[in-house]
């Protein structure tokens, strides 16, 4: 049982990572933007950050830089329907500046399982 | 004596004394009438002697008669005896003396003989003196007179009666004076004139004289002394001439010439003036000459060096002139335009906007963007300006239209607004792809919680399946956009292409079936690039996917590689592409190729030319994949001839040049070698020309085969270099068929848009050597200098 922070836009995402999340024993917080997450990791302390990367206020490389800053040991998951920025792809820059692992959309739900297994090992559970 | 005889005695004395007496007297009357005689005083003492003589005789005749004293009577006859007896004596002495002189008196003869001389003179004299008379009297054109010593007039002839009006009678004895007009009397002229005449012998002039009645008459006048022999004034000769009418037609004559001078020096003034005119006009011509001729110079010079095209049309659209810059721009020189004319310019499928711009621009100046023909039947783009040149009458003078080629910038234009536009279409499909994935997603993700939600229900399962078989497809597309928008995630890697696409023939030989042979040409030295291997054998696939599409009845696929340095030309004509070091990979189909229309869309997304199948990106996600990967990608196709890609990739790792002396007088330069070279495309026989020059070699020049042709018949050519493809029907390789027939040494190269490996069926291993466009000057050096020595060492051995 660990605490997982999801912060996307796309409420649809959210709802849908989270019923993932949920069947794998998983508290859920959720965030709409980097601002808020922030806030929320400040707050809840979630074991696993997943975040998308494109948002509005906040992106998601910008706030995944500050929680890193905030916790040098978060796992986070960086999620992102694709896009480059000065030639560098948001995915490779977030996995770069901080995401542990990265997970283009459109993604299976098992794709997702198995990243958070990954990052989230059953003996840390308590 | 006797006393008788007294009287008688006295009687004879008497009669001697009277005879005595009567000699003196005789003596004075002839002396009297005689006055001339000579030495007067001898007759004197003669006479004297004779009376003295009579008077001794009267004396002793009368005497003794006298009642005188004897005394008285002898003194008195002895005083008359001593006077007689004195003179006698002094005359007889006096006689004697004068003998001499006496003697020498002509004789009575001799002065006879002197008078009939004189006679005969006088006579003569008289006769001329006659003549002469008859002569003044006749002459009547000239009044001549004479005057006495003061200036009476003293003869006169017909002349001067016709001249002056006086008869003889009239003017004999007047004063001359009166021929003077009151005012030239009044200043004393008549007695000046025969002043002078005195004076120097001759006194000439002219002036009015004064008629009889009183009429003037202008007289030209020499009057002249006449002497005796003592130089004593006689009188004056004088000669008067009546030049009235000669005055007149000289005054007439003066007048007109007076006229004349007046008109000659007016003239002689206006021509001076003219001159002075004409001077300062020439002055200020030949000042306006220079300054024309150097404006003409200036003008010359501009027309010449302008980098424009200038194009200078007379009234009757006849080219006048053509300037260098519009030689080079267009091709035709100005000697082919002035010989056909402004029709040569126009395109051949229409467009004769140029032609219409010269006759609108008799009314003013016209500016248009139009299209006109070049010497290699290609089109250019060109701006348009023509306008009137108008003589000082208004009349036309000529058309002159200048022109700026638009071809190069449009297509620079193009190319730029190309990859703008792509640019543009890849933000646009990008943000679209990213929010098609996050959709893609939740459904994907829910589709897949449904099927775990309800895994035994197999309708269900089956619906599920199907629909997130559609989201994957959905999913692969916007993979594909990503691709394009350069937003694909990418796993860039160093890698070797020869070893990349190696491995991966056998995938595409599947891919193409058995009517496509491929055929691999890999450099064996080439650097290594940096790129998602997964993406560039995604590329590749790709393309051998289309180049099958392109050979529905099979063909040959060729996959080359090779190390490209792209530099000034490239880049000049593609300026979205860096310069520097590529590997290239070029991959050639010996397809139907495509026209430009098609060739020019082919990387937009969703322009695709396959009936079903084809989505229309997958040359886009080449395209979106080479420029993510730093490269760049171009397409050359001739229609019915096949297509090649190009794939530019930047070398990780630049290998080291090999040097290459690019000198006319280096290893690689010509040793004046004649080259034809053959190509279609202005700009790149332009620039091919310009390399060999500059390597040493001699250039002929051809657009066509057939111009080839004809530059082969004037002379030895030491090399063909030609293009593969040329317009006219007659290809490279049969070109170098019909040279060979001409010039059977004649050694080639050819070249071509399409790689060499394209050719291999054409071209026997080491029967032609090929030089791929786009090429750099060193490898055409390196390859004229190999294919001239190489030839040159076989003709040897």
């Amino acid at each position: 049982m660990a605490k997982v922070l999801v912060i996307d836009d796309d409420p649809g995402f959210r709802r849908m990572i989270g019923i993932i999340l949920t069947r794998m024993h998983h508290d859920v917080v959720e965030a709409q933007d980097g601002n808020e997450g922030i806030e929320r990791f400040k707050a809840e302390r979630p074991d696993l950050v997943i975040s998308d990367i494109v948002m509005p206020n906040k992106e998601g490389i910008q706030t995944i830089l500050e929680i890193r800053a905030l916790e040098p040991d978060a796992r986070i998951i960086a999620m992102s329907g694709g896009g480059v920025s000065l030639g560098i792809g948001y995915l490779g820059a977030a996995l770069k500046l901080g995401a542990n692992l990265i997970l283009s959309k459109p993604f299976r739900p098992a794709e997702l399982t198995a990243m958070v297994e990954q990052l989230l090992p059953v003996d840390t559970s308590p | 004596m006797n006393p008788s005889q007294p009287w008688l005695d006295a009687a004879f004395e008497g009669v001697i004394a009277a005879a005595y007496f009567a000699i003196p007297i005789a003596l004075a009357v002839y002396f009297l009438k005689r006055r001339d005689s000579a030495y007067p005083w001898v007759w004197v003492l003669f006479g004297s002697f004779f009376a003295l003589g009579g008077a001794t005789h009267l004396l002793s005749g009368v005497l003794p008669w006298m009642p005188l004293t004897g005394t008285t009577l002898a003194g008195t006859t002895l005083a008359a005896k001593g006077m007689a007896a004195i003179v006698s004596a002094v005359t007889a002495i006096v006689m004697w003396i004068m003998m001499p002189r006496v003697l020498s008196f002509p004789s009575r003869g001799k002065l006879s003989a002197l008078n009939a001389e004189l006679k005969a003179e006088i006579d003569r004299r008289s006769w001329e003196e006659m003549r002469f008379k008859l002569l003044v009297e006749a002459v009547s054109n000239y009044a001549i007179l004479m005057l006495d010593p003061s200036g009476n007039v003293t003869s006169w002839n017909a002349g001067g009666e016709r001249i002056k009006g006086y008869r003889e009678h009239e003017i004999l004895g007047q004063h001359f004076s009166r021929f003077y007009t009151e005012e030239d009397r009044a200043a004393g002229q008549p007695q000046h004139g025969l002043d002078i005449a005195r004076a120097e012998g001759r006194f000439e002039d002219e002036g009015w004289r004064v008629r009889k009645n009183g009429s003037l008459f202008w007289a030209s006048v020499v009057i002249t002394p006449i002497r005796d022999e003592n130089g004593e004034i006689l009188g004056y000769g004088k000669v008067t001439h009546d030049t009235t009418e000669q005055q007149r037609i000289r005054k007439a004559l003066e007048d007109a010439n007076i006229d004349l001078e007046h008109n000659v020096r007016e003239r002689t003034q206006s021509l001076a003036e003219l001159a002075e005119q004409l001077a300062s006009e020439i002055e200020v011509r030949k000042a306006t000459e220079v300054t024309r001729r150097e404006a003409t110079e200036l003008v010359e010079a501009t027309f010449s060096v302008a980098p424009f095209p200038i194009v200078i049309v007379g009234p009757n659209a006849e080219v006048l002139r053509w300037n260098p810059a519009g030689e080079k721009t267009f091709g035709f020189s100005e000697a082919e335009l002035k010989e056909k004319g402004l029709r040569l310019l126009l395109p051949r499928d229409g467009g004769d906007g140029a032609l219409r711009a010269f006759v609108a621009a008799r009314a003013g100046r016209v500016n248009l963007v139009t299209k006109i023909a070049h010497a290699d039947a290609s089109k250019r783009d060109i701006r348009l300006s023509t306008m009137p040149i108008l003589r000082e009458d208004g009349s036309l003078h000529a058309v002159v239209g200048m022109m700026e080629d638009l071809t190069q910038a449009n297509r620079t234009e193009a190319q730029l607004r190309q990859a703008q536009k792509m640019e543009a279409i890849g933000t646009l499909t990008g943000g679209l792809a990213h929010d098609f994935n996050n959709l893609l997603g939740i459904i994907i993700g829910n589709l897949d919680l449904l099927r775990d939600a309800r895994p035994d229900d197999a309708e269900v399962t089956e619906l599920s399946g199907e629909a997130l078989d559609a989201a994957e497809r959905g999913a692969e597309l916007t993979r594909s956009l990503l691709a394009f928008a350069r937003r694909q995630p990418l796993q860039p890697v160093r890698l070797e292409l020869d070893v990349l696409i190696g491995g991966q023939v056998k995938l595409l030989s599947r891919l193409l079936g058995e009517d496509v042979e491929i055929r691999l040409d890999l450099a064996d030295a080439i650097c290594p690039v940096v790129a998602d291997p997964a993406q560039l054998q995604a590329a590749l696939t790709n393309l051998a996917t289309n180049a099958r599409d392109a050979m529905p009845r099979g063909g040959k696929l060729t996959i080359a590689t090779s190390h490209r340095k792209v530099d000034g030309d490239y880049t000049a004509a593609n300026p979205d592409v860096p310069p520097g070091d590529y590997a290239l990979i070029e991959v050639t189909d010996t397809g139907s190729g495509m026209p430009d229309e098609v060739r020019s869309r082919i990387f937009e997304p969703f322009y695709s030319t396959k009936e079903e199948g084809g989505t229309g990106l997958g040359l886009s996600m080449v395209f979106g994949f080479m420029k993510q990967s730093g490269g760049h990608i171009s397409v050359y196709s001739e229609v019915g001839v096949g297509t090649t890609f190009r794939l530019y990739l930047p070398c990780s790792h630049v290998p080291e040049e090999k040097k290459t002396d690019l000198h006319a007088d280096g290893p690689l330069g010509g040793r004046n070698e004649t080259i034809l070279a053959v190509e279609d495309s202005e700009a790149l026989r332009r620039i091919v020309v310009r390399q060999l020059r500059g390597l040493g070699y001699r250039v002929l020049e051809a657009t066509s085969a057939a111009e080839a042709l004809t530059a082969l018949e004037g002379g030895q050519v030491d090399l063909l270099f030609t293009d593969v493809v040329m317009p006219g029907g007659v290809d490279g390789f049969e070109l170098i068929e019909l040279a060979r027939r001409k010039q059977p040494g004649i050694k080639v190269i050819l070249t071509s848009g399409f790689p060499q490996s394209r050719f291999a069926k054409e071209m026997a291993p080491g029967s032609f050597h090929l030089l791929s466009k786009p090429y750099r000057k060193g490898d055409l050096a390196l390859l004229v200098r190999n294919v001239l020595d190489a030839q040159l060492e076989t003709q040897e051995s």
